[in-house]
């Protein structure tokens, strides 16, 4: 399906697969109206993606997929949104939106409220972690022995 | 919004399947036990506030994703050399 994003700059129409369409029936915090967005993987992005919502072409985010960043990201995930997700047996697809700086390195992610897709469905949610140790905004490039990047070095 | 006064120990139930009680209150604070079934999220309300303010910060709407490239490029900088990492494609 052809799409319109605003994820590179200025709008732009790519074709999108009909697998990378995912509905959000909440939409997620502060755009609870956007219930369907691409997920846009492009090669030269990765290990960053871009969720472009289908209800308006300037809402776009830059997220990464957690999972492979550090063997401590693990999302023990509510029944609640197991049950929204219809993730009974599937592993799911756990991103993090990204907020850029000024600067590459002032970049943060959000890893409290992951956004969590289950790829067979195409259905995706906003999770909220209760546990401890997450943040909305944490550096993805903090310092030599903590950030993002040096845990997706050693994990 | 409706506006009801419990003591401790007493309970509101909303809908069919969420059930509040109050356990205590002391000093200005209500300790609040909720009965709900693990499909309703409960969550306390400024955390929702705050996770849709840091969407709204992080909405790209249409800013300069130059900045995309850059992060990009620095996240692979940082990630190879990370001791012990293979560089993948």
């Amino acid at each position: 399906m052809k799409i319109t994003t605003t994820g590179f700059g200025q709008p732009a129409e790519v074709e999108v697969p009909e697998g990378d369409l995912i509905t959000f029936p909440g939409g997620i915090a502060g755009f609870e109206e956007h219930n369907r967005f691409a997920l846009l993987r492009e090669v030269e992005l990765a290990p960053f993606v871009l969720l472009q919502s289908l209800s308006n072409a300037w809402t776009a985010f830059v997220a990464i997929d957690l999972s492979g960043v550090g063997q401590d990201y693990d999302l023990a995930l509510a029944a609640a949104d197991e049950e929204v997700l219809g993730l009974a047996s599937r592993k799911p697809l756990v991103l993090g939106i990204v907020r850029l700086g000024e600067k590459a390195e002032d970049a943060t992610v959000n890893t409290l409220a992951p956004v969590v897709i289950n790829p067979d469905r195409r259905l995706g949610r906003q999770v909220i972690r209760r546990d401890e140790g997450y943040s909305l905004a944490e550096p993805l490039f903090a310092g030599a022995e903590s950030g993002l990047a040096t845990a997706c070095g050693k994990g | 919004m409706l506006v009801l006064a419990r003591r401790e120990g007493e309970s509101i139930v909303i809908g069919e399947d969420v059930v509040v009680t109050v356990l205590g209150c002391e000093g200005g604070i209500v300790r609040l036990g909720i009965s709900a079934p693990p499909s309703v999220a409960v969550l306390r309300q400024e955390i929702v506030q705050q996770v849709g303010q840091e969407n709204r910060s992080a909405c790209l709407s249409g800013r300069n994703v130059g900045g995309l490239a850059a992060l990009r490029k620095g996240y692979r900088a940082k990630a190879a050399t990370a001791p012990g990492r293979n560089e993948q494609r």
